[in-house]
């Protein structure tokens, strides 16, 4: 079992929840005056929660007693310390510049137990988001895709920054991201669907009403089933444009019809000479056929594995001839 | 190639109006050896067009010698005299003062403000549009402004945030270097944005005014251990919908009244000769 992951709250993580942010101060402070002994250990519960750490970190300063914390507390403030002041982190004590065992759990509870805490200001928030983003870039930990997501939404209801969270959580270059994200088109508040449509292009006017958001999930995620071996991460994001587009399907993956190999940059498909060949002709062609030959092509080889073969091994004209007889045209 | 009201422009005659150093000739060099065909349905539309060019350079030029610092969304700050800090980082323009003294703050008080690039880039614009439409007009098609990265609610700017392939990158055109092997621990260095200024230069808030090559180079100071993968600038660039800002600026510029012609009456008579008559 996981002995950072608690399911329960600590005694001053009650209070902090329960009466607020100084009376937990207060209660902290008390029992620091009566017994710094019992204050660390109300502190060293294994069931605290990151963000009442946070709170109280001037206390800990100030009882002088940052040394009597435990080993995953003491890990979690040099870890706070190195993102508020990175100025003074000394490089060699890097805890976040390459995958760390003995850090990950730390980053873990930091994240799991933190996430819901709203009320602590920028510098909670700048750590929270930072313990995510190593978490998902260099640990590549997925686990906390779903929690990440709840979190870009609360916080874009509560105006607050999701900025870098939005990155971090596309950086993963996991569909997985994506369906999570779909599931907010259908949200019954239109500011939740509104943002889901901007991250996802979709049209902003499939927000306005509950059917229509309705109708663009739907459609999202037929879209998403179909295209998902061909799904690639463009890397943009919204410090690139107002409504950076994502994600997009590799066309070419799709027409010679193999799974992309990675999820992010440059194609790099493991063709034969006859699919480099292939590949040639669907390059020249211009992004309307493209469109059009992809899609028969999926289409054709979901039905007739054989006919499929016959067919793209054919000129890419007789290809283009075909396909827009069999879609009737249409892309 | 320039087409004016469809024919073909020289712009040879523009020669005596810009100066062949300045950014208005360079822009308009580019655009006529162009492949692709830069339209505009009057002269007037396009000298428009590189005016305001013209004063993004300016601005990005004026923004990186202000005080403005370098902050992400968590750390920004403004001066609250002019704007409201919004809870995710963002700058909302008060309604008791006028926009335009609020953008000339952020250039004559920088030392009050902290932005990351892109909010740094909304402000080039919005001080770029105030110096060529004036203050009036300015304060009339803007009367609330809202900084927050490429989150534009203004329609006149929504273009700015929307960067599409072009066959030529021109002065005062947005780019942006993108760095995708960014350290996690720094995502504010996942890119930069930049003006694209005169003599292979770019702007870009948080780093100056630079190269390519020292854009790049600074990205790749700030990327994760065991990275592969180069900073690179892409390939698409924003400019304002320029057409849409002239028209708005034609509806609404001052309107100078026609000189009135005065009609002198005779002098009267002095007061001693009528007496005496």
């Amino acid at each position: 079992m996981d002995p950072y992951r608690t399911g329960q709250h600590g005694p001053l993580d009650e209070v902090r929840i329960q009466d607020g942010l100084e009376a937990c101060r207060s209660a902290f402070a008390e029992a620091g005056t009566a017994d710094v002994q019992r204050a660390m250990d109300l502190l060293n519960d294994p069931q605290i929660a990151f963000p009442t750490l946070f709170l109280l970190l001037p206390n800990i300063d100030a009882l002088g007693s940052v040394s009597k914390l435990n080993d995953r507390n003491a890990q979690a403030v040099r870890i706070v310390r190195q993102i508020l002041h990175p100025k003074d982190t000394d490089q060699a004590e890097n805890h976040l510049s390459a995958a760390q065992e003995a850090v990950r759990p730390v980053l873990l509870w930091m994240v799991q137990s933190g996430g819901e805490e709203h009320r602590l200001g920028n510098d909670y928030q700048k750590t929270l988001d930072i313990a995510i983003s190593v978490l998902l870039v260099t640990y590549e930990e997925k686990s906390i895709l779903g929690a990440v997501d709840q979190l870009i939404f609360a916080r874009h209801k509560r105006g607050q920054p999701v900025h870098d969270l939005v990155w971090a959580f596309f950086r993963t270059h996991d569909p997985a991201a994506l369906k999570l994200m779909a599931e907010h088109l259908q949200a019954s508040e239109p500011e939740e669907a509104e943002l889901a449509c901007r991250l996802l292009q979709v049209d902003p006017a499939q927000a306005k009403d509950a059917a229509r958001r309705q109708k663009a999930y739907t459609a999202y995620a037929h879209w998403l089933h179909e295209n998902d071996p061909y799904v690639y991460f463009t890397g943009e994001s919204l410090q690139y444009a107002s409504r950076p587009t994502l994600c997009k399907v590799d066309l070419a993956s799709k027409y010679i019809q193999k799974a992309r190999a990675s999820r992010g940059g440059e194609t790099v498909l493991p063709a034969s000479a006859k699919e480099q060949a292939h590949l040639e002709g669907f390059s020249s062609l211009g992004e309307e056929e493209q469109h059009v030959l992809s899609a028969f092509s999926q289409a054709m080889r979901a039905q007739d594995v054989a006919a499929w073969s016959t067919w793209i091994d054919a000129p890419v004209d007789a290809q283009i001839k075909t396909a827009k007889a069999g879609l009737g045209g249409a892309r | 190639m320039i087409k004016i009201a469809g024919e073909p422009f020289d712009i040879a005659k523009l020669s005596d109006t810009y100066a062949n150093n300045s950014v208005e000739w360079q822009v308009l060099t580019t655009m006529s050896q162009s492949q692709t065909p830069y339209l505009y349905d009057t002269i007037d539309l396009l000298k428009f067009e590189l005016s305001l060019r013209n004063e993004i350079v300016n601005a990005a030029l004026a923004l990186n010698s202000s005080a403005l610092s370098f902050a992400t969304f968590y750390d920004a700050r403004c001066n609250p005299a002019y704007w409201i800090r919004t809870a995710n980082g963002g700058f909302r323009l008060r309604e008791d003062v006028k926009p335009s003294e609020a953008i000339e703050d952020i250039y004559q008080h920088g030392e009050k403000y902290a932005t990351e690039c892109a909010t740094a880039m909304v402000i080039v614009y919005y001080k770029a549009l105030l110096t060529v439409y004036g203050e009036t007009v300015f304060n009339t098609l803007f009367p609330t402004i809202y900084l927050m990265n490429w989150y534009i609610n203004e329609p006149l700017l929504k273009e700015v945030g929307i960067p599409q392939k072009e066959a030529d990158v021109l002065l005062g055109d947005r780019g942006y270097f993108a760095n995708p092997d960014v350290d996690p621990q720094t995502p504010q260095w996942q890119g930069e944005n930049v003006i694209v200024l005169p003599k292979g230069l770019y702007y870009g808030h948080g780093i100056g005014i630079d190269t390519a090559d020292q854009i790049i180079g600074a990205l790749n100071d700030n990327r994760k251990p065991g990275a592969t993968q180069s900073a690179y600038f892409m390939d698409s660039v924003s400019r304002p919908n320029f057409s849409k800002l002239w028209d708005a600026y034609q509806q609404n510029k001052p309107v100078v009244a026609p000189l009135a012609t005065l009609v002198w009456a005779p002098f009267p008579q002095p007061l001693m000769a009528r007496s005496r008559a």
